[in-house]
C-alpha cells in the first residue's frame, strides 16, 4: 500500500474505544484504551510510562505470526501500534484484535513485575541448586537402604518365597 | 511502483532494519537512509508476485529482528 493510500485510509478511519483501562502510575486517573479502525487495520497509541518497551515488544512478538505489526513514534513517550491481520479481516475481528493486544500488554507488564519482585528468590534457588553441596545423593541412598531393610526383614505375605516351595501357612 | 517505509530509530534497531533489507534484497531494489530519528527504506521494481505484501513483510521481519536483538543485547549472533 502506498503512503498516500495509507493517509487516505486514516482520514476515513473510525475511532473506537476498548474496554481496557489502566491506572496511571498508581493514581486514580484512568487511561482509556482507544483505537482507530480502518478497512483492514487497527491502530492505537500506547503510553510508554504505562506499558514499558519490553511489554510492547513482548505483545508484538506474539502477534507477528498472524498480523503485520508496525510500530511508530507519534509523540514523545508514545508508541503507535498498527495491526493488520494476515488473513481474514473485518471490523469485529479488528476490534477483538485490539482488545487481545491490550490484554497481552497487561499480561506482559504483570510478568515483568513478578519477574522483578521475585528476582532475589530465584537467584537464591539457582545459587543453591548450582553452588551448594547439598547431600541429595546420600539422602536418596539412605532412604533406599532403609526401604530394603524393611522389605527384607518383614515378609508377612511371603512374597520372597519361591512359588515351587510350599508356603508355611 | 515505488514505495517507502520509515522505521523510528528509537524503536527499531538499525541493524535489524539492515538485516531485513538484506533478506528481502532479491525482491526489489532497496536504498536505506539512516537519519537521526528514523531509518528510511525505499524500494522500487518489486517482484510482482510479492509487491502487495512486501512492505508489511519487511516491517514484520525488521520488528522480529529488533525484538530478538532487544532481548539478547550482548549476543552478536542469534542463529
Amino acid at each position: 500500500m502506498s503512503n498516500e493510500a495509507a493517509v487516505a485510509e486514516t482520514t476515513e478511519a473510525r475511532k473506537g474505544a476498548g474496554a481496557v483501562a489502566a491506572p496511571v502510575n498508581g493514581s486514580a486517573e484512568v487511561a482509556e484504551f482507544s483505537f482507530e479502525l480502518s478497512a483492514d487495520e487497527v491502530s492505537f497509541p500506547l503510553d510508554e510510562s504505562i506499558y514499558p518497551r519490553d511489554a510492547i515488544f513482548g505483545a508484538a512478538y506474539l502477534f507477528i505470526d498472524r498480523c503485520y505489526v508496525f510500530l511508530t513514534r507519534p509523540a514523545d513517550g508514545q508508541v503507535g501500534v498498527r495491526l493488520r491481520p494476515k488473513g481474514e479481516r473485518g471490523e469485529a475481528l479488528l476490534e477483538a484484535l485490539a482488545g487481545e493486544f491490550a490484554n497481552e500488554l497487561l499480561n506482559q507488564v504483570l510478568r515483568a513485575r513478578i519477574a522483578q519482585s521475585t528476582t532475589k528468590i530465584r537467584e537464591f534457588y539457582m545459587q543453591r541448586a548450582f553452588f551448594e553441596n547439598t547431600p541429595t545423593h546420600s539422602t536418596i541412598d539412605a532412604l533406599l537402604a532403609e526401604l530394603d531393610e524393611e522389605e527384607l526383614a518383614d515378609d508377612p505375605l511371603e512374597i520372597s518365597v519361591p512359588w515351587e516351595e510350599e508356603p508355611s501357612a | 511502483m515505488h514505495s517507502r517505509l520509515e522505521f523510528s530509530a528509537d524503536i527499531y534497531s538499525p541493524v535489524a532494519v539492515e538485516r531485513a533489507v538484506a533478506i528481502f534484497g532479491d525482491l526489489a531494489k532497496f536504498t536505506v537512509d539512516h537519519g537521526d530519528s528514523a531509518v528510511s527504506v525505499a524500494w522500487s521494481e518489486p517482484d510482482p508476485d510479492v509487491a502487495d505484501v512486501l512492505a508489511d513483510e519487511l516491517a514484520n521481519y525488521a520488528l522480529n529482528e529488533t525484538i530478538l536483538l532487544h532481548r539478547a543485547p550482548t549476543s552478536t549472533t542469534l542463529r
